[in-house]
């Protein structure tokens, strides 16, 4: 789903970070690229999956 | 034998000739000084050289060994690194005009450990800001692959691959959190390891992604990396997630050869129709060689492979993000304007995106982890492409499939490890028409690092990829 500028904006804002005129396309162009790529995983069985930041020494999760 | 013959030489050439006598560690590092002197103002793989200092500890290692002290694996032997790791004393930049006046307190680990094997360090090593790549400006001179100068060397540890390739070091320290190792080592045609996450310690390290970022061992051959390895792994206290394992001698099995090791194309990437077609005949070319060494061959199926860009860029930014917090709030305007957008970009990514994105990564491992069931080592290259121009890589974003394509299609290749914690090297692997360097990926399970090893020696001696030297170095 496409992001606009206008909600990049609000989000950045929300978030507290300041994003200026000049670099607002850019940060919706990859902001609206990156969720469309991680849009992808929705398709995936990822029910059962318990998120690992660190893998065990022997290998299984 | 004359300087340029001792710079040309790999780290443990350069270690064995200095234990027999052949020159001394000060010779070795006059030779590579000069060299920095005459050649580095035009590529730009340096940002500190401590000349003084180098020569110091140069001469007091010709001395212990004219007493006839062997201090260690490394005695003598010229090393640098990136400006990511801590050195006691000296400006540690990451890159960034953010710590354009950062000056540790103390070394770290690994470099605490490669000063006990006796090396002697030449300076530090450029990178893109705060390791990330991209950067548009950077502060200290673009790096110049030395393969083609108006090409990039790859990043993050764009000057450890233009030191190694142009001769300005005997052997380097990168780090890699996605491929940040392994995708200059592609680009400048010289050898980059990741090992297994909790291989090496990573106190001292500026952190991209704390459950990512590893110490990459960068060098001119495969046993140097090996030599490498063996000196900075082990656990450290000072980093709880290193691994209590014993250290191997890599050495020890690396000339076994390949006689019945299983080895598995990945399938999924090398599918696309995006790869440049001379790096698809040169890893279709390595399995050939392999097969005649006497491995096996067979393709293996990662489904989630051709998702790894996405993922590892869905939980890497958004850590860095995180990370960056403070920076991107108060002081923004001192990133380039590359990190700035990419951070800013990461950090508005959703938590339940970042949540299903840090899922997708537990299946991704066990894909690779069955896979590994049936292979000893996956192969596929470490980036689809050869090194592209500068003015290609970091020219601005024109749409969403342009991000597609240069920003997250390559990072699937080397991002498939880096989120799996599991080993990987990156070899020469061949050249392409146009004489750029193409680099042979090799993976394999958790803590094989000698079977990486054993695979990858033998491939680097069954071919002549890494004996080349860049054109413009050999008649500099």
């Amino acid at each position: 789903m496409p992001v606009d500028k206008t909600t990049v904006s609000k989000l950045a804002h929300l978030v507290g970070i300041n994003i200026t005129d000049d670099e607002l396309d850019e940060v919706t162009s990859r902001f609206t690229s990156l969720m469309q790529e991680l849009d992808r995983l929705k398709d995936l069985d990822l029910g059962n999956i318990i998120p690992a930041t660190v893998f065990p020494e022997d290998g299984e999760v | 034998m004359n300087a340029t013959e001792i710079a040309f030489l790999s780290a443990t050439e350069t270690a064995r000739a200095i234990k027999n006598k052949e020159f001394s560690p000060l010779d070795a590092v006059q030779a590579y000084l000069e060299r920095i002197d005459r050649l580095d103002t035009r590529l730009a793989a340096y940002i500190t050289v401590i000349s003084e200092e180098a020569l110091g500890n140069a001469q007091q290692a010709t001395d212990l060994i004219q007493q006839g002290k062997d201090p260690g694996v490394l005695t003598g032997v010229p090393i640098a690194v990136k400006d990511q790791y801590w050195t006691k004393g000296i400006l540690t930049t990451n890159g960034s005009n953010i710590y354009k006046d950062f000056i540790p307190s103390e070394d770290s680990t690994v470099i605490r450990r490669l000063k006990d094997a006796g090396s002697i360090l030449l300076g530090k090593l450029n990178l893109s800001e705060l390791a990330m790549g991209g950067t548009q400006n950077p502060p200290w001179g673009i790096p110049a692959n030395p393969w083609n100068f108006d090409c990039t060397p790859g990043e993050s540890s764009s000057g450890s691959g233009v030191a190694l390739a142009a001769h300005l070091c005997a052997a380097s320290m990168g780090e890699d959190t996605g491929g940040s190792g392994r995708g200059p080592a592609s680009y400048c045609g010289v050898v980059g390891l990741r090992p297994t996450f909790t291989r090496v310690s990573r106190f001292g390290m500026t952190h991209m992604c704390w459950f990512m970022d590893a110490a990459a061992p960068m060098t001119k051959t495969v046993e140097d990396c090996a030599v490498m390895l063996g000196v900075i792994a082990g656990y450290d206290e000072k980093d709880p997630y290193t691994s209590h394992k014993p250290v191997p001698d890599y050495t020890v099995n690396m000339r076994n050869g390949v006689k019945g090791l299983r080895v598995g194309l990945i399938k999924e990437l090398h599918q696309t129709s995006d790869m440049h077609p001379d790096v698809r005949a040169a890893i279709e070319s390595s399995l050939e060689t392999f097969s005649k060494l006497g491995a096996e061959i067979k393709e293996v199926s990662i489904p989630l492979a051709e998702l790894a860009g996405a993922i590892f860029v869905g939980v890497a930014d958004t850590e860095g993000a995180g990370a960056r917090d403070e920076i991107l709030r108060n002081q923004p305007g001192d990133l380039d304007q590359a990190s700035r957008t990419r951070l800013q970009s990461a950090a508005l990514v959703p938590a339940k995106v970042y949540n299903r994105a840090a899922k997708a990564r537990v299946l991704l491992r066990r894909q690779l982890m069955k896979a590994l069931e049936e292979v000893d080592i996956l192969v596929s290259p470490t980036s689809p492409y050869p090194a592209p121009k500068h003015t290609d890589l970091t020219a601005k974003f024109e749409n969403a499939e342009d991000v597609r394509k240069r920003f997250f299609f390559r990072r699937a290749y080397t991002g498939c490890y880096s989120l799996t914690a599991l080993p990987a090297i990156s070899i020469p692997g061949g050249f392409t028409a146009d004489g750029l360097p193409i680099g042979l990926q090799l993976g394999a399970g958790p803590f094989a690092e000698e079977t990486l090893f054993r695979a990858a020696y033998s491939y680097e001696q069954a071919t002549t990829w890494h004996t080349r030297v860049a054109p413009e170095i050999l008649n500099a």
